[in-house]
């Protein structure tokens, strides 16, 4: 019955062909969208038609319109307009191109018509541009060679959002031939005097890596990229950092023309507290990588690192938390260790305040710490005590921190909290508290006697 | 690739490396949107490919990767952008992400590059980066664009100006409390939110202090003093553990203990933090709960406020929560008003207000069906 009725709707706009449509199909809306979802294996070409028909009946003057149904023909009609000489018509029609590419239709006819729309001065235009490009560059190799010689001239030109995007733009386009022609152009911009050029050029050559990375080596950019880690500008170094590490990682040959070594060690600790967030994870995170000569320089970094325990970003707090972990097996002094942990453990009980996705995260790790260093959260296990309205991956979690955590001092505690586990709804969890029960009593001796 | 889907329908969605193709999504919704069973993780691996998503309403924000990548990283991702489309255009719906899909990825092509995080700060890229279009701008401005977006000062621009310096501080309170059925307080912390409100002109360096007082000087660079000193009555409280915004200079923290900072413009969460010790519980909920044969349960609730006489509480909410299969409710409640909400499978007592030392009682007689197997192994519901 709900297939039938929605393929009256459906009917009926195709007939009207506007928003001529009356309140009373309103409330066929919402049936039509969930059939749509229902319906999709069944027919995907109705799932399409029915999406649009609903924001036509909506009838706002936004950018939603441009979902509107394709009909037959539609792609000589947009061709058409792609050519037109007014530039707003120009724009209309790219909108609807790339409207039709997002609900997943197959535009790539209209390669050449899109293209020629390139040479513009109106950056959203370009934008939509370059965005068709990426996607359909690989299936129309030959064809992309066109957009070459725009590339190449905006990577000259004299606003550097433009230079950035082309920047950015090309190296997203996984063609060969292309990228013969993206080095030269890549050279100059990873040497401009803009710092957002800069910064765009250093991740162009990740991109440029995961394509050819011989042709990254060949022409000396891991050398320069290696120069960006000293740059004055925080976001260039960090994008450089991110970068290295992501090419170190998938080739350690590499190691041989750029590497984190002490002296840039020193630079990228100073560019920690100038850079955004992201760029402070990028600069921790390759921090793992870099051993240290001795001691003395282990402790100087771990200085260095614990303000960041204190910054917003889980992300950040978690990967300074890793640094640090792996730089305590090398030093010796107990008392500084001791101090590290005492310093670690507020922050981790913090991260469980965040939301559940992030909870999630944390608890993960949280767990190996446990494993590793059970000392720094001993006395915290109140804080792994489960909520009743925490998602049931949160509390699966921190049941197995608790039983960890669980000791001769806290059994009593720990064994009563279970209990109270045991009469929850989820059966996965009750079955893990049940067990959890019997770990505890396998771990903690006088355990035996109360369970 | 960054995906945002409503219904299992992609609305949007960026592909930023080649190991992805776009069908990838089609896992994730077979697996996870239209799977039977709840959600048991919010990272799900198909096929060696891992799923990071977030759900807000009905909208599914999903990242999709095939390398080992920085998990909290990409949560906080996800968290920002959804924050930043917010901040452009409202809430986050499939109309709203429709009616700004240019607007979508243009950020989309910004915020993110090859998958690195770049800025996300909204205060900057809407400077650049507007719904009604990129607005054609000299080449100075574009060079001060440039500077702000990789600039050390990232979350605030140059050249604001205010007739009226003012600044707001806002501290927002939330008291965890975990009980257990006797009564028992098991684990308390109270997490609190610094907000500010800053309509400062220029670049101004604010120092922020804590323990017994709270003074906050504000230093124009046009030297239109304002002298701001308001104290709050702290005795003291032992802080177990603070996190600030990004603005914050996290290093002066750790060697002086002082919080100095360039705040942005506008409303933003200085810092959060968290103490353990010396909390005063605002209620005291004293609940009852009595079983009557295998069907029928009775609650009673009695609230308790905690606080001077003087003090009002408002806007009261308790939820009892419900044992799924319960058929029928009867309530009765001497303050206030209370519904059992079948979706929600809780009995929710809403009081307007409240005055300190005071109490209300809310009595719930439930009954519900028994869930029994049958030979068959089947499952039948009994009154």
């Amino acid at each position: 019955w709900y297939q039938r009725r929605v393929r009256e709707a459906v009917v009926s706009t195709q007939s009207t062909g506007s928003s001529g449509i009356n309140a009373e199909y309103g409330d066929l809306i919402v049936v039509t969208c969930r059939c749509a979802c229902v319906s999709a294996a069944l027919s995907p070409h109705l799932t399409m038609v029915s999406l649009g028909s609903i924001t036509t009946m909506r009838g706002k003057m936004s950018d939603s319109k441009y979902f509107n149904t394709q009909k037959k023909g539609e792609i000589y009609e947009l061709k058409a307009e792609l050519n037109s000489d007014k530039k707003e018509k120009k724009k209309e029609a790219v909108k609807k191109v790339i409207a039709s590419m997002t609900v997943g239709k197959d535009v790539s006819a209209l390669f050449t018509d899109v293209t020629m729309c390139m040479q513009t001065d109106n950056l959203e235009l370009k934008k939509l541009v370059y965005l068709y490009l990426i996607n359909y560059a690989k299936t129309q190799p030959d064809l992309a060679i066109l957009a070459v010689n725009t590339f190449v001239k905006d990577c000259e030109d004299p606003n550097p959002l433009i230079r950035a995007l082309a920047v950015r733009t090309m190296g997203c386009i996984r063609v060969e031939k292309i990228t013969e022609y993206l080095c030269e152009p890549l050279r100059k911009c990873l040497k401009d005097e803009d710092p957002y050029v800069r910064k765009t050029a250093a991740v162009c050559v990740a991109k440029l890596h995961d394509i050819s990375a011989a042709r990254v080596e060949d022409q000396g950019f891991l050398e320069t990229l290696g120069e960006l880690l000293c740059d004055s500008n925080p976001m260039v170094v960090a994008n450089a950092v991110a970068a290295i590490s992501e090419i170190l990682d998938t080739n350690p040959n590499a190691a041989k023309q750029v590497n984190i070594d002490t002296p840039t060690v020193n630079k990228l600790l100073t560019a920690l507290n100038e850079c955004t967030e992201w760029g402070q994870i990028f600069i921790l995170d390759s921090l793992n990588n870099y051993s240290p000569r001795d001691e003395k320089e282990c402790i100087s970094i771990c200085e260095r690192i614990t303000p960041r325990l204190a910054h917003a970003n889980a992300a950040v707090v978690l990967s300074a938390v890793k640094v640090l972990m792996k730089l305590m097996d090398q030093i010796t002094n107990t008392e500084f260790v001791q101090m590290l942990q005492k310093k670690l453990a507020p922050p981790l009980v913090t991260l469980l305040s965040a939301e559940a996705e992030i909870q999630y995260v944390a608890l993960r790790n949280i767990n190996l710490v446990v494993q590793k260093r059970p000392d720094i959260l001993k006395h915290e296990i109140k804080a792994f005590f489960v909520k009743y309205n925490d998602p049931i991956y949160v509390k699966l979690e921190k049941l197995d921190i608790m039983i960890r955590l669980a000791a001769q001092t806290n059994i009593a505690q720990v064994l009563a909290e279970l209990k109270e586990y045991a009469t929850e709804v989820d059966v996965d969890f009750v079955r893990k508290a049940v067990r959890a029960i019997g770990r505890c009593a396998i771990k903690v001796e006088p355990a035996l006697r109360s369970v | 690739g960054i995906n945002a889907e409503y219904g299992g329908e992609i609305l949007i969605s960026r592909i930023y490396r080649d190991d992805i193709a776009r069908n990838a999504v089609d896992a994730f919704r077979v697996n996870v949107i239209h799977a039977r069973s709840q959600i048991r993780s919010p990272v799900t691996n198909i096929a060696r490919t891992s799923f990071f998503h977030l759900k807000k309403s009905n909208i599914w924000i999903t990242a999709v990767t095939r390398q080992n990548v920085n998990a909290a990283m990409v949560f906080e991702m996800l968290h920002k952008t959804l924050a930043l489309m917010t901040s452009y255009f409202g809430k986050v719906s499939e109309e709203a992400i429709k009616s700004n899909f240019v607007l979508i990825y243009e950020l989309l092509d910004e915020i993110l590059d090859f998958g690195y995080p770049q800025k996300t700060d909204s205060g900057i890229l809407k400077t650049f980066i507007t719904q009604q279009g990129i607005k054609t701008t000299s080449a100075e401005e574009q060079t001060k664009i440039t500077n702000q977006v990789t600039g050390q000062i990232g979350w605030r621009r140059e050249g604001i100006k205010y007739r009226r310096n003012e600044l707001f501080l806002d501290v927002l309170e939330n008291v965890n409390l975990l009980m257990n059925a006797q009564g028992k307080v098991l684990s308390a912390h109270v997490s609190g939110r610094v907000v500010m409100r800053s309509y400062l002109s220029g670049m101004p360096e604010c120092k922020f202090g804590m323990n017994d007082k709270i003074i906050t000087d504000t230093k124009d660079k046009d030297n239109s003093t304002s002298d701001v000193v308001a104290k709050k009555k702290n005795a003291g409280i032992a802080i177990d553990d603070c996190t600030f915004h990004q603005c914050v200079k996290l290093s002066k923290f750790e060697t002086e203990r002082s919080i100095s900072f360039i705040p942005p413009d506008g409303e933003f969460e200085l810092m959060r933090y968290r103490t353990t010790k010396d909390i005063s519980f605002p209620f005291r909920i004293i609940p009852l709960v009595r079983e009557i044969g295998k069907t029928k349960m009775e609650i009673k609730v009695v609230l308790k406020s905690n606080y001077r006489p003087a003090l009002l509480g408002q806007k009261i909410e308790v939820k009892i929560p419900t044992p799924q299969t319960t058929a029928g409710v009867n309530l009765f409640c001497n303050k206030g008003r209370s519904k059992y909400k079948s979706s929600d499978n809780a009995v929710v007592w809403r009081i307007k207000r409240m005055a300190g030392l005071k109490e209300a009682q809310l009595t719930a007689r439930l009954s519900y069906y028994r869930v029994l197997k049958t030979e068959n192994g089947n499952v039948r519901l009994s009154p």
